[in-house]
């Protein structure tokens, strides 16, 4: 792996006041510079909170704990003050939905202009329209000196969306973290958007950290990938060999509710039961209740990330248990 | 009505002949072609597909097959409106039920579940007896004891399990689901595809499922319709339709979803430019803006006919010249 | 006009951890509405008990006795007829409160069932019922009621008349915008599909889900409603001697201010009392309607 651009370190965050009622306990995240890497999990697993822990974003009644380190330099998460020196420069997001992510009263090159003023002081407003242009064009937006003055309602979503990516580009950012930057968007406007995002990694020498609770989208998009549930992280490793040979039963349980319902099987794997509730974590395994592989041990020991082929995982009965049929046993199931 | 009409109210549960839709513009500006022209049936007893992006015309459809809106032109035969002239002042179709996208805006917020679920029953006249609504409740996987809490306190999942005890409840002929597990997780979206198939054929009701989600409708849906700016380019058994695909858009559509091509070796088809907007539909061909097979001026100019495929039907100009011509198709799938 | 929710610090934890939110607090919690129900209930209390704590008739004239500052036989003094001011005071209140009420309620009455005809009927339906509200609307509140009231003779019912048609075009107003936002919900298209009759989506689905922004809307209009009454009762047009009403004793008490200012300032301050207990009180409300509120 390259050497890391960003790591965040011991990242928690719980709701104020409430010391038991943790949303995040205990993430470790590495970025390198140019990776695309991706942050997945279903509702209230915590991946959502912990990128906004990250740029200082989250609302105060939560409180975060942990460090981020970017190069050399060091930052306390539960300093808001202090992240909002990377907020808008080397650190950029992109929101879920496009349409309420922008002012709906000023057109699009205006609203690129005031990030370009914010991150170059100097220049006119001439020469910040020429550059919001230049950006439009930069994300693929046809016509960007139309564009760049129209309002967000004349817009297509997938459109907004290339908006939004270019005010993100404005600051040059060493990583752009992506919160669902597609969920709202139509399938083909999504491959473009993917398409865009891939490529800029690339042009820009950008990381991206890309959040999804789509784990085939982040399947084809990120080189390496990060799965949390219950607000901790359960799995991750490269891409594939998470995916095709995943180490934890969470991950596994998901690659294979994602491969019956492609394979067009009579009947879909699914998960029993549900996420368990912020302050209703069970002891042990937090998976344990809704694992087919656990044992006494599991309910009663939490499991610390240890590595499992390429991969790393949290998982008690790691070398025990051997997870995802292989695909003459699928076949000859379905 | 004659003999053979009775006939075919029984074999069918939904039949749609040039349905057209049209909106009149709020400032008067124009109208909005939401349909132009769909034929679409559904056998009794059968699960078909709608799929289409934003902009398709499928979520009207749904509306007008539920009896939430007169269509303009065309024609639709429901079950208990043989008329097939879609408009039925008080009279509406007895055997039609509907499921919507968001579970818990679907349930009256201030109704406890079992009165949600026992609506329908009071409204057809139908014995609405606590037991009845318990055993409801049961058949669809939940613990009797959400019978008297309200949507807030569910999950998502357990409010789509609500609704769809409230759909099945009065055994109707034909459900219209739209979008059924779009805001659901995906281990969850299991779950609940699991239970609609399984009550779909234990009652042997008819399901149009309406989705963007090709994963879904592979599991789902034995016949599949695919839905473009109003019209349909295509349509056939699903299995053939998906993996040898007879119209440039669904093939494009199939590569452009990650969870459909999830594990297989794909070439993603990127389309150029946005969806077109139904106020505003291009001449010829709808598809002719992006399509990455366009064959020249006849696409821009001619509307192409509808022609006959192995399972159904595709409207392409491509396919105009030989009897059984074979779509170079990009995808390799099992 | 419809009602934001508040962003509280457990919605924001519901939108980062995707748990629903925390049951809300209850109608009683926060101490200004604790002090706001209070002091409407003491005053309810006072004015429902008029007829057996007030000490004297309070039409009893004593004319001998005019002016008197407050005492041990009159706590609050009399007026320039000898009359006793608490008991007129209490009676006042009493009358007042009667007329908010049924203001209040015949606003309700008429003004819910029109607005939400309107909001949910669409095409020309809808827009003819909400040009006639904006005719209602168009017209001066207040030379309404003079106009009414001049052709029904003063005294209270003509009031409670008057004042209800002025502000029932504006709960019909607030109704039926809130009801065009309810009727785009998928829960009113599911009974739709179902087949229940619109009158009884109405009642059932539509109109009870109002109820956060009517019973705001209804606080204001009792409120406004004790106001415009002493308004008018101020000019003579409300309660007429030798009833009272705190209206008219503002009146009176305004004349004669500089012989004893209490008699002005006794019920003003009760009006504004009320009124501001009735505000905060108000605000609460729309949280206990809420249904996310465990019951």
């Amino acid at each position: 792996m390259k050497a890391p651009l960003l790591t965040i370190e011991d990242a928690r965050v719980r709701v104020t006041g409430v010391p038991d009622k943790i949303a995040v306990d205990g993430v470790d995240v590495a970025i390198g510079a140019g990776e695309v890497v991706g942050l997945v999990g279903e509702s209230g697993c915590g991946k959502s909170v912990t990128a906004m822990s990250t740029l200082g974003l989250l609302p105060p009644s939560l409180t975060p704990t942990g460090t981020l380190r970017l190069g050399d330099r060091s930052y306390d998460l539960g300093d808001p003050q202090g992240l909002a020196e990377l907020r808008g420069r080397d650190l950029a997001m992109v929101f879920q939905d496009p349409g309420t992510s922008l002012n709906p009263v000023m057109p699009v090159g205006r609203q690129i202009g005031d990030v370009l003023r914010v991150v170059e002081e100097r220049g006119s407003r001439g020469s910040r329209a020429r550059a919001a242009v230049e950006l439009l064009d930069r994300v693929g937006v046809p016509a960007p000196d139309r564009v760049s003055k129209a309002y967000p309602f004349e817009l297509s979503g997938g459109m907004r969306q290339r908006v939004l990516i270019a005010m993100a580009l404005a600051c040059r950012p060493r990583l752009l973290i992506a919160d669902e930057p597609t969920t709202a968007l139509d399938a083909t406007v999504q491959a473009q958007i993917v398409a865009l995002l891939k490529d800029l990694a690339t042009t820009e020498e950008m990381a991206i950290l890309f959040i999804s609770h789509d784990l085939a989208l982040v399947g084809e998009f990120c080189e390496r990938l990060y799965v949390m549930y219950a607000g901790r992280v359960v799995e991750h490793g490269p891409v594939a060999a998470v995916l095709h040979e995943p180490h934890h039963p969470y991950t596994a349980a998901l690659v294979e509710c994602l491969s019956t319902m492609s394979a067009g099987a009579p009947r879909l794997r699914t998960v029993p039961g549900a996420v368990p509730a912020l302050g209703d974590l069970p002891a042990g395994c937090r998976f344990a209740p809704r694992c087919e592989h656990a044992t006494r041990v599991c309910h009663e020991q939490d499991p610390q990330l240890r590595p499992a082929g390429d991969a790393t995982s949290a998982c008690l009965r790691l070398e025990e248990i051997t997870l995802l049929k292989s695909e003459t046993d699928a076949e000859e199931a379905s | 009505m004659t003999r053979k009409q009775a006939d075919e109210d029984d074999t069918r549960a939904l039949f749609a002949s040039g349905l057209t839709k049209v909106f009149k513009q709020r400032d008067g500006s124009g109208h909005v072609h939401a349909l132009r022209g769909v034929d679409l049936e559904v056998a009794a007893g059968a699960t078909v597909g709608l799929v289409g992006e934003s902009g398709s015309g499928k979520t009207t459809f749904g509306r007008i097959a539920a009896g939430l809106t007169h269509p303009t032109g065309g024609r639709i035969e429901l079950p208990g409106d043989p008329g097939g002239r879609g408009r039925w002042g008080r009279r509406r179709p007895s055997d039609v039920q509907m499921i919507f996208q968001d579970p818990r805006s679907s349930l009256d917020p201030r109704l406890p579940v079992a009165e949600s679920i026992a609506e329908p029953l009071l409204a057809r006249g139908l014995s609405a007896a606590r037991n009845d609504v318990m055993s409801l409740i049961e058949r669809v996987g939940l613990p009797g004891a959400i019978a008297d809490q309200r949507p807030h306190e569910l999950s998502g999942g357990q409010c789509q399990r609500v609704a769809i005890a409230r759909a099945v409840a009065v055994r109707p002929k034909l459900i219209i689901a739209d979008e059924p597990v779009s805001a659901l997780d995906l281990s969850i979206q299991a779950q609940v595809l699991n239970l609609l198939k399984d009550l779909q054929e234990e009652f042997g009701t008819a399901v149009l499922l309406i989705s963007h989600d090709l994963g879904v409708v592979r599991f789902f849906c034995a016949d599949l319709y695919v839905l473009y700016l109003g019209q349909v380019v295509e349509r056939g058994a699903t299995e053939a339709v998906l993996r040898d695909p007879r119209h440039p858009y669904t093939e494009a559509l199939a590569s452009a979803a990650p969870s459909f091509s999830f594990g297989q070796e794909t070439t993603r088809i990127v389309l150029a430019g946005d969806p077109p907007r139904p106020e505003n539909p291009p001449t010829g061909c709808a598809f002719h803006t992006r399509c990455h097979r366009r064959i020249g001026q006849v696409c821009d100019d001619q509307a192409p006919l509808e022609w006959p495929t192995q399972t159904g039907s595709s409207r392409c100009h491509l396919l105009a010249d030989s009897p059984a011509p074979q779509l170079e198709s990009r995808l390799r799938l099992p | 006009m419809t009602a934001p929710d508040p962003v509280t610090a457990s919605e924001a934890v519901a939108a980062a951890t995707g748990n629903p939110p925390a049951p809300r607090r209850a109608v009683l919690g926060g101490v200004t509405s604790r002090i706001a129900w209070s002091v409407l209930a003491l005053l309810v209390l006072l004015a429902l008990c008029a007829p057996l704590i007030a000490p004297y008739p309070p039409g009893k004239q004593d004319l001998m006795d005019t002016f008197a500052p407050p005492s041990g036989e009159h706590w609050l003094g009399t007026d320039n007829l000898g009359r006793d001011q608490l008991s007129r005071l209490l009676y006042g209140l009493r009358a007042s409160l009667a007329i908010a009420l049924m203001t209040t309620a015949a606003v309700a009455l008429f003004g819910i069932p029109l607005g939400a005809v309107a909001g949910y009927a669409r095409g020309f339906l809808n827009t003819a019922i909400a040009r006639f509200i904006d005719m209602g609307l168009a017209l001066p509140s207040l030379v309404l009621a003079l106009a009414l009231i001049a052709a029904l003779g003063a005294g209270t019912k003509s009031t409670v008349i008057a004042l209800a048609a002025g502000y029932t075009p504006y709960l019909a107003r607030v109704v039926r915008s809130v009801v065009m936002r309810i009727r785009e919900e998928p829960y009113v298209d599911s009974a739709r599909v179902s087949g229940v009759h619109p009158i009884r989506i109405l009642a059932r689905h539509v109109v009870p889900n109002t109820l956060a922004v009517t019973s705001v809307q209804l606080t204001l209009i009792f409120a406004f409603a004790i106001i415009s009454e002493a308004g008018l009762s101020f000019v003579g047009l409300g309660v007429q001697s030798p009833n009272a009403s705190l209206g008219s004793m503002l009146a009176s008490g305004a004349e004669f201010s500089l012989d004893l200012p209490l008699l002005a300032v006794a019920p003003g301050l009760t009006i504004a009392v009320l009124v501001i207990a009735l505000l905060f009180a108000g605000d609460s409300i729309r949280d206990a309607v809420d249904p996310r509120r465990t019951r």
